[in-house]
């Protein structure tokens, strides 16, 4: 029976990881909780009207489902981000804390999820969940720098896009060039590091390390909408020059 | 002058004669002529209501105002102007495509305190 509950346990994490994709778990996990969850609500609305020990057993059992399909939930979640910014394929050393975070984060809601298992009193259930909202502020701040992370990330695999394809097109055009073509790319080239330097400043003003709390305020994310969308109007100006600049030199004939 | 009744030995023929000579052959289509008068008028007057169209339609054609048509010019290509896709587009696609709303994804809600004694009703 133990070792059946031992290997019920470990398909439960570590199948998914093998599996699925991050999204999809996620997707399954947060499911479960959403269903377990109403019905968790429904038994401590009855066991409250009507304090039984049968109402005691039976909201302490869905407790237990339902804090174990949470914690699986966020931790999957937390793959689903990490794997947004891995696809990125960027090597961005600003958002490198955070995603290490994020990571210990996974693990300490996969950790939380098994030992919620142990719970088996009514007093154990109000232990667990003191020591587990003492310590899950931290990790759910993660979740919200891990999002701006991704953000981060994708903006900064854009610029590297980018200048390899500025190279690129650089390396098609003919060796004498009209000093117009030549003073382009060099204005392209200043355009992309004053976009890299907006970026910079974007992951500095995250103050990861030194105001974590930050995350709490509600304009955590609003706050940091407009300079994104800056961002990307930038990047998207700095892309139509340099296909204007292939159009007419590059590919003229094609 | 030939005499018929020289040559035609024939009976019934030497009678259609003598009867058309004393008009007695005429007798009954005269008969018929009477009885059926209002189909012989109505059919005479619509043969000359067709013909009255007829010429009437004759005589419009010829009145016909001439039509002018524009010369032919001939006709009109289409111009298609030549496209030519950037090998960087896929680039410009995925800018386009980066949200700028956060959070994204959605951080969805959950419940940190799950016990028996709160009351915490969402």
């Amino acid at each position: 029976m133990k070792l059946s509950i031992v290997i019920f346990i470990f398909a439960i994490f570590f199948a998914p990881s093998i599996l699925a994709s991050a999204k999809s778990d996620y997707d399954f996990q947060y499911g479960q909780y959403r269903q377990y969850y109403p019905e968790y609500r429904l038994l401590k609305a009855d066991y409250l009207n009507t304090s039984s020990l049968d109402n005691q057993q039976k909201v302490i059992l869905s407790a237990k489902q339902t804090i174990l399909s949470r914690d699986l939930a966020k931790a999957s979640f937390s793959w689903y981000i990490l794997d947004l910014i891995g696809n990125t394929k960027t090597d961005y050393s600003p958002i490198q804390p955070i995603i290490s975070s994020l990571a210990a984060s996974r693990q300490f809601y996969l950790a939380e999820a098994e030992k919620s298992q142990t719970v088996i009193t009514q007093e154990d259930l109000k232990k667990f969940t003191l020591t587990y909202t003492k310590s899950v502020a931290h990790h759910d701040r993660m979740i919200k720098f891990g999002i701006i992370a991704n953000k981060l990330a994708t903006l900064v695999r854009t610029q590297l896009d980018s200048n390899i394809a500025l190279e690129n097109l650089v390396s098609k055009l003919p060796g004498s060039l009209p000093a117009t073509v030549t003073a382009r790319i060099r204005e392209l080239r200043e355009s992309a590091k004053v976009v890299d330097v907006k970026i910079d400043l974007l992951a500095k003003n995250l103050e990861f390390l030194e105001a974590e709390e930050s995350a709490d305020a509600e304009i955590f994310f609003s706050s940091r909408v407009e300079k994104m969308a800056e961002i990307q109007t930038l990047q998207r100006d700095w892309i139509d020059r340099l296909i204007d600049l292939e159009k007419n030199y590059a590919q003229p004939n094609r | 002058m030939l005499n018929l009744t020289d040559k035609i030995t024939n009976p019934e023929a030497i009678k259609l004669i003598n009867d058309l000579k004393s008009g007695a052959f005429f007798v009954p289509l005269k008969a018929k002529a009477i009885r059926y008068k209002w189909f012989i008028i109505s059919g005479g007057i619509i043969t000359v209501l067709l013909i009255a169209l007829s010429i009437g339609k004759t005589i419009f054609r010829g009145s016909d105002k001439p039509v002018f048509l524009p010369p032919d010019i001939g006709v009109l290509q289409p111009t298609f102007e030549k496209t030519s896709v950037s090998d960087y587009e896929w680039i410009r696609q995925n800018i386009i495509n980066f949200g700028t709303e956060l959070p994204d994804p959605v951080i969805p809600f959950f419940d940190n305190i799950i016990d028996l004694e709160s009351d915490n009703i969402y």
